[in-house]
C-alpha cells in the first residue's frame, strides 16, 4: 500500500471514530437533558406545595394551622433536596433506641425495584398517601386502605409483607382488623404494626410493634424493615 | 353552595386548593385519581373542576374528554393543573377540552380570584 493509501485508510478511520465518539456524547448529553427535564418537572410538584402554603401562611391563618402547613413546607423542601440527590436533615431523632436500629440495603431501598409490598391502613387519606408516597420513595410497593374492611381485602389480596394499621378508625377499629387478620389463615401471618397517637402496647394487642403519631420517617423505615425481618411475633 | 372539585393524587396540592376554596367559601370535593373524580362528577355536578393531568387510574386527560363526551354534564368549566408546561400539553389539553390550563407552581391567591371570577359568589 502507498503513503497516499495508507494516509487515506488513518483519515478515514479517524473521521470513523470521531463520528462514532460525537455520537456516544450526544446520546449521553440526550439521556442527561432528559433526567434534568424530569426532575425539573417531579421537582414543580413539591415547589408548587412549598410556594402554595406560603401564600396561604402570608394572608393569615390560626396557630394550628400554621404549625402544621410549616411542617408541610419543611417537608416538601425535604422531598426536594432527596430529589436533587441530597440527604435532607429536617426529621426529628426518635431518641437513642432509634440509633441502635439499623436499615439492611437489600430491603426495598432501591428506588423502581420493590421488593416488599406495605399495606397502610388509616382513615385519615392525607395520612395514607403520605406515608404511601415515601414508601414508594423507598423502594417498597405500598397497597392502601382506608377502613377496616377494605384492609382485610387487600389483606387477602395483595399478601403485603407487613401492615401499618392505625389503632383508632370509625367502623371496624384496629383492634377488630387485627383480630379478623389474625384469625384468618390467609393473612394470620402477616406482621402487624399499629400506629396511634397513644401510648399502645403492642404485644397485648398481638401486633409486632406500635408507632406514635406523628410518624417520623426514619423510625417507621426502621420499623417495617425490623418487621419485615422478624416477621409475626409469638 | 357551589361546589368545586379538586382532583389531584398529590395530597399537599389538594390540601392547599382545597383550602383556598373553602376559604372563598366554596363546598370543596376531592378526588385522588380519574376514576374518583369521575364518580363525584357524575354525581354532584360541580360547576368547576380543577383537574391535575397525572393522576392513577385515569388521567386528567381521560377525565377531561369523558366529561366533554357526556351530554349530562355540559357547562362544566376545567382547570388543568399540571407540571407540565410544554405548548405540545397545552395543545392536548385543549384538545381533550379543558377551559384553561394553570401550571405548577401557581398562586393559589390567584386561582382563588378566577375561582371568583368563574363561579361568583359562593
Amino acid at each position: 500500500m502507498n503513503s497516499f493509501s495508507q494516509f487515506l485508510t488513518f483519515a478515514v478511520g479517524v473521521a470513523l471514530g470521531a463520528v462514532v465518539v460525537t455520537g456516544v456524547a450526544w446520546h449521553l448529553k440526550r439521556r442527561e437533558v432528559k433526567r434534568l427535564a424530569q426532575l425539573t418537572h417531579d421537582l414543580r410538584t413539591p415547589l408548587s406545595s412549598i410556594m402554595a402554603y406560603a401564600e396561604i401562611l402570608e394572608d393569615g391563618v390560626g396557630e394550628d394551622e400554621r404549625a402544621r402547613f410549616l411542617g408541610i413546607i419543611q417537608e416538601e423542601a425535604a422531598r426536594m433536596d432527596t430529589m436533587m440527590g441530597g440527604r435532607a436533615s429536617g426529621s426529628r431523632q426518635a431518641g437513642p433506641r432509634a440509633r441502635e436500629r439499623k436499615i439492611p440495603s437489600e430491603l426495598g431501598t432501591v428506588p423502581g425495584t420493590p421488593q416488599h409490598t406495605v399495606l397502610v391502613v388509616d382513615d385519615d387519606r392525607f395520612i395514607v398517601n403520605a406515608l404511601r408516597r415515601f414508601l414508594e420513595q423507598k423502594g417498597f410497593r405500598a397497597l392502601v386502605a382506608l377502613d377496616g374492611e377494605q384492609a382485610l381485602q387487600r389483606a387477602r389480596e395483595g399478601r403485603p409483607d407487613v401492615i401499618l394499621l392505625d389503632l383508632l378508625m370509625p367502623v371496624m377499629g384496629g383492634q377488630e382488623t387485627l383480630r379478623r387478620l389474625r384469625a384468618d389463615p390467609s393473612t394470620s401471618a402477616i406482621p402487624v404494626i399499629l400506629t396511634s397517637g397513644e401510648t399502645v402496647r403492642a404485644s397485648a394487642q398481638g401486633a409486632a410493634e406500635t408507632l406514635m403519631k406523628p410518624i417520623q420517617p426514619e423510625v417507621l423505615l426502621a420499623a417495617v424493615t425490623r418487621v419485615i425481618q422478624e416477621g409475626v411475633p409469638r | 353552595m357551589k361546589k368545586i372539585l379538586v382532583c389531584d393524587d398529590e395530597p399537599h396540592i389538594l390540601e392547599s386548593v382545597a383550602y383556598v376554596a373553602r376559604r372563598k367559601g366554596y363546598d370543596v370535593l376531592s378526588a385522588e385519581n380519574g376514576e374518583e373524580a369521575l364518580t363525584l362528577v357524575r354525581q354532584e355536578r360541580p360547576p368547576l373542576v380543577l383537574l391535575d393531568l397525572n393522576m392513577p387510574i385515569k388521567s386528567g386527560y381521560q377525565v377531561c374528554e369523558e366529561i366533554r363526551s357526556d351530554p349530562r354534564l355540559k357547562g362544566i368549566h376545567i382547570i388543568m393543573l399540571t407540571a407540565k408546561g410544554q405548548d405540545s400539553d397545552r395543545a392536548r389539553g385543549e384538545a381533550a377540552g379543558a377551559d384553561e390550563y394553570i401550571t405548577k407552581p401557581f398562586s393559589p391567591r390567584k386561582l382563588g380570584q378566577r375561582m371568583t371570577e368563574i363561579l361568583g359568589d359562593p
